[in-house]
Parts: structure tokens; sequence; C-alpha cells
């Protein structure tokens, strides 16, 4: 079967070739209209020929123009028959094709339902067997939690009962302490206040024997003076040295 | 030869006041200068000259007589200021007891309280003497800055109290 284009192709070529035909056929008309003295003659004969060669080129390009016309026409039909059978093929085998599909997809469909629903059912499943040992888990440890708790009650009862205790004992020690040693701080101020009620006498007394000294001092003047000589007064002086000497009045002898 | 040293120990030997040193030291400078630095010739400025020259105490006369040529030999016309200045910065640290007395003593006694000091206080101290008419029989003292009464005072006061019971006692006997 012959490609249209090409059949296409051929047509036009013979058209153009007729054309020329044409052409040269004017052209030798007009060269014989050119040419007076055998022009006649030749043009007859000319024109006789070229008449009988543009006829035969003419229904020669009409037989193969309707040939040609004829082919392309039962090309295009023979295109349009395969064309439109082949578009019931592919509306046929895209049907079952589409059916094809859809079986499958339903299928698949339900395969996967199916999978998710055993997926979810054993998810299900899972999640309540896991609820179930956390709640024992969970009940166990309150149980435990609970039993620590009222341990530690206990204890810390028992240890704020012996903290109570303790505090109770130190608190009588420091009291009984306390009381020892206010007696201790008060007999120490009562010795001192006696120490300085005695000093005081003391110092009361010796107020009054300077005084006594002073009057007697007075009298000795007086009268004593005039008494003792001068000798008598060094030997006084030298006597005076040697008691304060005795006394260590004069501290370490430098020699 | 004598040293500053041995210059001053002799001096303080015939001294016990802080007055007679101070005497025995003017003695020396003056002296030393009428010797030195009078002009005069040597046979014009021995000792006996000096002496009838200056009228000095019975003191000085027995200090001088214990100055030999030896005591004076340290004494040139080149080192006898700065000699003299020596001795008396040592005179100026020389231990000092304050005594009070009731009375204007003797030499003798003043002789022998310096004696009784040295042996007993300090083999170079002096005593300034002060008179002090309230004090009644013995002395009263002043050492390292410490006043110390062993008047009759201080003796009175070591038997008040016998003086108190004797007072007590009579007071009583009387009422």
């Amino acid at each position: 079967m012959m490609d249209p284009v090409i059949l296409l192709y051929s047509i036009f070529f013979l058209l153009l070739l007729v054309i020329f035909l044409l052409l040269l056929a004017i052209f030798v008309l007009a060269k014989r209209k050119s040419d007076p003295a055998s022009q006649s003659d030749l043009v007859l004969l000319a024109e006789g020929k070229s008449q009988s060669i543009l006829a035969r080129a003419i229904k020669q390009a009409n037989r193969i123009l309707v040939s040609s016309e004829l082919k392309g026409i039962r090309l295009i039909a023979q295109e349009k028959l395969a064309g439109s059978g082949l578009l019931h093929e592919y509306e046929a085998r895209l049907a079952d094709l589409e059916k094809h599909l859809v079986e499958e997809l339903d299928k698949k469909t339900t395969e996967l339902v199916g999978r998710y629903e055993r997926a979810i059912g054993s998810l299900e499943a899972a999640i309540e067997k896991e609820l179930t040992e956390q709640s024992q888990l969970f009940d166990k440890q309150q149980a435990t939690v609970a039993g620590a708790i009222s341990r530690q009650n206990e204890l810390w009862l028992n240890s704020s009962n012996q903290v109570i205790e303790e505090a109770r004992a130190s608190l009588s020690k420091l009291l009984s302490a306390t009381e020892s040693q206010v007696k201790v701080e008060l007999n120490g101020q009562l010795e001192a206040v006696n120490l300085e009620i005695e000093s005081y006498k003391q110092h009361r007394m010796r107020i009054i024997d300077e005084r006594i000294i002073d009057v007697l001092q007075d009298i000795l003047n007086v009268t004593l003076w005039k008494k003792i000589d001068l000798k008598d007064q060094s030997d006084l002086v030298y006597r005076a040295l040697e008691e304060a000497k005795s006394e260590n009045a004069f501290g370490v002898v430098k020699k | 030869m004598y040293t500053e040293k041995d210059i001053f120990n002799l001096i303080a030997k015939t001294a016990y006041t802080v007055p007679e040193l101070r005497s025995r030291l003017r003695l020396l400078r003056d002296y030393i200068d009428f010797r030195l630095f009078s002009g005069r010739s040597e046979s014009e400025t021995d000792v006996p000259t000096f002496l009838a020259t200056h009228e000095l105490s019975e003191g000085d006369v027995d200090a001088f007589s214990l100055w030999t040529e030896e005591f004076f030999a340290p004494f040139t016309r080149d080192e006898a200021n700065n000699l003299l200045n020596q001795i008396n910065e040592r005179a100026r640290g020389v231990p000092v007891v304050d005594l009070y007395i009731p009375f204007v003593p003797l030499r003798p006694d003043v002789v022998k309280w310096g004696e009784f000091l040295r042996a007993n206080v300090d083999a170079f101290v002096f005593f300034e003497l002060h008179t002090d008419p309230t004090l009644l029989g013995g002395c009263a003292f002043a050492w390292n800055g410490v006043y110390h009464n062993f008047s009759l005072r201080y003796y009175m006061l070591k038997k008040r109290i016998e003086i108190r019971e004797i007072l007590n006692k009579y007071v009583n006997g009387l009422w």
C-alpha cells in the first residue's frame, strides 16, 4: 500500500510536469509565431503535436489523478477502517483492561481491607493484652507503694517519737544544766559581792587608819620635832634606807 | 693612759650627789681651760696656782687632790673639748635616786648614804637631795619612777592595827 504522502507528492509532480509541458508548448508556439517564413507549417505541425501531447498528458495526468485519488481514497478508507478497527479494538482492549483493572482493584482492595482488618484486630488484641498487663503491673506497684508508704509512715512515726523523747531528755538535761549553771553563777556573784563588801570594808578601815596616822603625825610633828637631833635624824634616814633594801624597794642591785 | 671612763670613775669616787658631780665637772673644765687655753706658761698653770686663784669647796679640794698628772695627761689642746664633752655625756646618763629628807644633812651623812646606795643599788648611782619638812623621821625616795615612803608615817601605817587597838582600849576605858 502506497504511503498517502508519497502519493500526493507524485500527483503534485505530475501536475508540475503537465504545467511544464504546457509552458513549453506555449513557448514553441510563441517562437513559431515570431518566425514568419515557415511558421505556419511548423506551427500547425507543432500545434498538432503539442495538442496531442497535451491531450495525452492531460489524459495521463487525469488518469494518474484519478488513480491517485482513488488510491488515496482507498487508502484513506482503508486507514479509516483500520483506524476504526483499531479504535474498536483499542476500545475493546481498554474495556478489557478496565475490567481487569477493576477486578484486580477489587481483589486487591478486598485483600487490603482484609489485611487491614486483621492488622487492626491483632493490634487491638496486643493493646488489650498490654493494657491488661499494665493494669496488673500498676495494681501490683500500687500495692507495693501502698505497703512502702505505710511502712514509711510507721518509720516516721517511730522516729518522730524517738526525736520527741530525745528532745524531752535534752530539754530536761538542759534545764538541769542551766539550773546548776545559774546556781554557780549566783554563788559566784554572791562571793564577788561579799569580796567587794570586804574590800570596801578594808578600804574604809585603811582610810580611817590613815586619818588616825595623820592626826598622830601632826601631834608628833609638834611634840617630837625639836627633840630629835641631826644625828638621830641621820640615823633614822640610814635605817629607813636599810628597811627599804630589806623590802626590796630598790629592785635588782647593779654592780 | 686614762680613758674617758677612767676619768669619770675617778671623778665619781668623790661625788655622791648630782650637784657634787656637776661641781666636779665644772672644776675639771675650769682647770683644763686654765691649764691649756689661758695663754699662761706651764709654770703658771700648775695645781697650787690654780687652787690659790680659785675659791673651792672642801669637797672640790679633796677631789682635786686625787687628780694626778696622769689623770690630766689625756687632756691635750686638740682632745680636751672632745674628752670633756664625752665625760659630760656619761654624767647625763647616770642613775639617780631622789631622796627626800626633813633636814639639811652634813657631808659625812651624804658620804655614808652615798656609799650605802652604791653598795646596795648601783655602783655608779647618785642621789638628788630634796628637803621635805612634812616627813617626820626616816626618809622617802623615788627610784625608777616609783615613790617609796619610809618615814615615820610608814612605820605608823605598818603598826596601824596595834595603834587602832590601843586607841580602842583607850576609848573604851574612858567610856
